[in-house]
This record gives structure tokens, sequence and C-alpha cells, in this order.
């Protein structure tokens, strides 16, 4: 089972992506503790990070760390311009709302 | 004197007569009137026969009788042959009129000392001097008084004149080689290096533009926007430009601003948008596979999602209306127990868990909008509810004297730090963007505005890790 770890503000959201995720079989664990991001790559080397654009900080931390660098990463965001997103090194992007269909495709793509 | 007998007078005799625009008086030593000419009369309006003999301080001012005028200039006459002033001089009406006067020593042919005065009227000419000045003070104090940059330039882009704003963006003027080129000064300040062309073609095809927006690039301080606007003058077969400066960094700013915060609102309104998405989609799986517990509490939690999302429209919407002065309280009358367990209800329904106390005596009258106090107490209490850490224990404490009613919200929970509590109130404040918070930072914003509009106040005191207390107050 593919670990998936979700850094977001926003409870609700996370705990339903793990409920959604959870039912195609990923294993799911979410925090919206940037400081506490390091720690759980680590410990559980999860095959992708879902983080939102408003914890995007979090991405420049674990692109840093050589043991955390090379995770895939995707960008939720709600912004409908894509501002200042430049210079964060992500491997793909979302936006909110989700088309889950093109959620579940970009997971599946960025986890295999 | 007959005009047909003009001609047995001689040549000269014939001009002083004839003359219409100078009037001619001829005095003798001690200053009497010998003699006057048709234009004297009708300027002054004494006939020959009422001036004759008179002395001629009469055409004199009072004032300038009492200096000795009159007497003066017969005796500088007498001794330079020729006196030369502008001064006024009394009509018979008693009105005043500006006058430029020559005088000079002739003799008569009896050998006498004469002073002839040739008189020219030139108040028309004075008035239209004064209105001139006039007009061009009124120019000058428009370009002193306008915080517009104004400027003039000919066709060779040479400043003619420029509003004091115009010198303090650019420099002075002592700064500058004379003439002041206006392409060599603003080919420093216009990255675009566009506007000099455009003031050029304005020059050439006499057809000025209007809107044009130029950042101009300061040395040491922030650039600032112009709107721009230029018109061709024709002056004196000259095509001249003037150029207005519009500062428009502030309106500037204030449009990015908005967008920024219309980006992050945006952002914000997705969150239970991007909830509710996914509640109906796995409410669709749990319908498959006839997991109906799962749907019932997918339900509750779409439409919680929905609230929220009402919520932030309401408090989006309200912070517009205060923004443009639109708050108005509905003032009614009300019992303070009533409405304070009407908002302590509202959080029970939507929070069971949480256990609100409340202390204090709330049997009075109050007066005040009751639908936005109710606003108020529910956001506070909303929000110990919220940063509560999982203590389930909230309070409400009410206290109040004769002259004012002060209502707290006591939570046991995370609390603010320091630096922090100061901007709890602000807009779009929220207290550290890592933690699991709804909302877009503008419910204690809302309260606080609400408070004000009740002519009261709004404070908080917390402690970090053991709770927060949020009050306000408004005079009974």
């Amino acid at each position: 089972m593919e670990h998936i770890l979700i850094v977001n503000n926003d409870e609700d959201t996370m705990s339903l992506l793990k409920m959604w995720l959870e039912k195609k079989n990923y294993k799911v664990t979410y925090t919206s503790k940037r400081d506490e991001v390091p720690k759980i790559v680590k410990e559980y080397n999860p095959r992708l990070i879902i983080v939102d654009v408003l914890q995007k900080e979090v991405v420049e931390t674990l692109r840093i760390d050589e043991e955390t660098s090379k995770v895939p990463v995707l960008l939720m965001t709600g912004y409908t311009q894509r501002q200042n997103l430049s210079t964060i090194q992500v491997d793909d992007m979302i936006e909110k709302p989700f088309n889950l269909r093109l959620l579940e495709k970009k997971i599946e793509r960025l986890v295999s | 004197m007959d005009e047909n007998e003009l001609s047995e007078y001689g040549y000269f005799e014939g001009l002083f007569r004839n003359a219409r625009e100078n009037s001619i008086i001829i005095l003798d030593a001690k200053g009497i009137v010998q003699e006057v000419n048709n234009a004297f009369t009708s300027c002054f309006g004494y006939t020959p026969h009422e001036i004759i003999g008179q002395h001629g301080r009469v055409l004199f001012t009072e004032q300038d009788r009492q200096k000795g005028l009159p007497e003066k200039e017969i005796q500088k006459v007498l001794l330079e042959g020729q006196a030369y002033d502008n001064n006024y001089l009394v009509r018979k009406n008693n009105s005043i009129t500006w006058v430029s006067g020559e005088s000079v020593i002739v003799k008569n042919n009896t050998g006498e000392v004469r002073i002839l005065k040739v008189v020219q009227d030139i108040q028309q000419q004075k008035i239209s001097e004064a209105s001139f000045e006039r007009l061009n003070n009124f120019n000058e104090s428009i370009l002193r008084s306008i915080e517009d940059i104004v400027v003039v330039l000919n066709e060779q882009l040479e400043v003619i004149t420029g509003s004091p704003s115009f010198y303090n963006l650019f420099g002075n003027a002592s700064n500058f080689n004379l003439p002041v080129r206006f392409d060599h000064i603003i080919k420093t300040f216009d990255n675009s290096g566009d506007l000099q062309g455009k003031i050029s073609d304005t020059i050439s095809s006499k057809k000025g533009f209007i809107n044009y927006a130029v950042e101009i690039v300061l040395p040491n301080i922030e650039n600032r926007m112009y709107d721009i606007s230029c018109s061709a003058l024709e002056q004196e077969g000259q095509t001249n430009v003037i150029v207005v400066f519009h500062d428009i960094t502030s309106q500037k700013q204030a449009e990015r601003e908005r967008e920024d915060i219309i980006g992050f609102v945006a952002h914000e309104l997705r969150n239970p948008l991007a909830n509710i998405v996914l509640c109906t989609e796995i409410m669709g799986e749990a319908l498959q596979e006839n997991k109906l517990d799962e749907v019932a509490s997918l339900l509750v939690r779409t439409k919680n999602n929905v609230m929220r999302l009402n919520k932030m429209i309401a408090e989006l919407y309200d912070t517009t209306r205060i923004q443009s002065g639109n708050l108005v309280l509905e003032i009614t009358s009300f019992n303070l127990k009533d409405m304070i367990k009407e908002a302590v209800d509202t959080i029970e329904i939507l929070q069971p868990a949480y256990n609100i106390q409340v202390k204090g005596d709330a049997d009075l009258m109050i007066r005040g909008d009751r639908y936005r106090l109710i606003q108020v107490i529910t956001n506070y209490l909303s929000n110990g509810i919220k940063y509560s850490n999982g203590k389930l224990d909230v309070f409400l404490n009410i206290k109040h004297d004769k002259k004012n009613l002060t209502i707290s919200v006591k939570d046991m929970g995370l609390g603010i730090t320091r630096e922090q509590l100061p901007h709890i109130f602000e807009r779009f404040f929220r207290a550290e963007k890592t933690r699991n918070l709804e909302g877009i930072g503008l419910g204690l914003y809302l309260c606080r505005q609400i408070i004000l509009h009740h002519n009261g106040k709004v404070w908080a005191e917390s402690e970090l890790h053991k709770g927060s207390e949020f009050y306000f107050s408004i005079p009974l």
C-alpha cells in the first residue's frame, strides 16, 4: 500500500481526502503542522506529498534536505492566478475545488 | 472757438487744438492755467472757461496736493526744462484717472515763461495691465496650489514654466543647464522612454493625449506611477505643450492590494467548496456500497461546509459595507439575558460537545443592535472553541455598572503570542497559518467594527498555552 502525506490548513479537507484515498487503497497521514513534516517524511517515507499552496514553504524545506528532496510533491492551489509559484519545485499542481478524476490520475502517475 | 477759424493759427496751434488723445494744458510760471485744448475738456470735464485762471493743483488728488506735488512739478520744469511722471489726476466730477504726463518750458509771443503740459489718459491701459497681472497671479497660484505636476514646454522641449511640484520631483531648475531641456531631464526618470516621443508627437500633430501611465523611476525612494495628459497650446505662432502628471501611485497600490485580497479570499472560499466536492464523491461511493451511515455523516459534513461558505460570504459582504461606511445599526431596547441565551443556544447547537458557562447578572434592558451583538458574542464563542485545543469549558462573563456593560469570553486553549495579540482585531489576520483554522480572518475585525459603531471598545488578554479572554464593552 503506497503511503501519501497530506499537508494542509483545513482539517476537513485533509480528513475527507484521507477517506477518499483510503478507498483507493492508499495509506494516508496528514498534518497541518509545518515543522513536523520533515520528521514524518523521514519516518514514513511517503511515495507522495500533497501540499496546499498556503503551506508552500514546506516544499522548500523538503527540497533542501537530501533525505527528503526526492519525494514527489503535488501542490493544491485555490488561486486563479498562479502567482509566485515559479520558484517552488513541485512535480504537479491541482486546482481547488478538485476535479477528482484528474486528481486520481495525477496521484497514480506520481506514485508509480 | 470755431473750427473754421483754425486756419488762422499756425501749424502747432492746429495740432494743439485738434489733438484727441493728448490733453494739453498751458500754465504760467506760478502754475495758473492759461489755456487748455478740446481733448482736455473731454477727458477732465472742465470747459476752458471753468479752468482757465485756476491753479493747476485742482487737477491733483488731495494726497498729492498735501505732498506738494503740483508745486514740485513746476519747480522741476522751471529748473530742468522738463518733467515726466505717471500719476492720478482728478476730473471735474471728482473721479480719478491714471495719466502719463510730460511738461516742458515754452515761451509765448510776448516772451513770458509758460509750461506746456501734455497729459495722456492711460487709465484703460492701466486697467488691462492690472487685470493681466491678476490673471497671471491667478494662473501662478493655480500652478502653485495643485498637487499635480504641471509643466509648459516650447517646441524645443525647453521648460517655459513648471509647478513647484515639477521641480520637487525632477530636482531644482538651478541644478540644470539653462534653458532646462525636458527631454534631458525625463530620460533618467522614464524607463520606457516613450513619454518624450509622445510629447514630441503632440508638438508636431498638435493633438494631445490623456491617461498615459508612466512609471517614474526615482533614486532612493519607491517609484511612482503617473497618469499623464498633454495638450498643445498655440501661443504667438509657437506651439507650446502643457504636460500634467497626476500621481496614481496609491491608486495602483490599492488595486494591487485588492487583487491580493481577492486572490486570498478566492482561495479560502474554495476550501469548503473542495470539501463539498469530496463529500459528494465519497457519498456516491458509499451509496454504491450501501453504507448509509457513512452517507448520513457525509451529508452533515457537506452541510457544515455550506454553512462555512455562507458565513465567509456574509463576513465579506459586511466588511465591504463597513469599508464603504454603510453599516447601519438597528438600535432597539431588549433584554440582555434573552439575547445571551439566543447566542449561546446557537453555538451549542453547532458545537454540542462544548460546555459554555454563563456567569454574571444579565437581567437588564439594554439598547443596541440585537442582531449584531449576537453576531459578536457567537463570534467570540466560536473563536474560543476554535482555539480551545480540546478543552471543553468556555466561559461567558457578564459585568455591568451604571455606565458600561462588559462581556467577555474566556477559553483555556492555545493562547496567542504577545507579538500577535495587538493584531488580532485586524482585517485578514489569522493567528497562525499553520493551524487548522477556518475562516478568512474577518470575524474579529467585524466584531470590533460592530462594537465601535456602538461607541464601545474591544480588547483581549491572552497567555500562550493557557488561554485567552476576549472582551467588549458598550455604554449603557
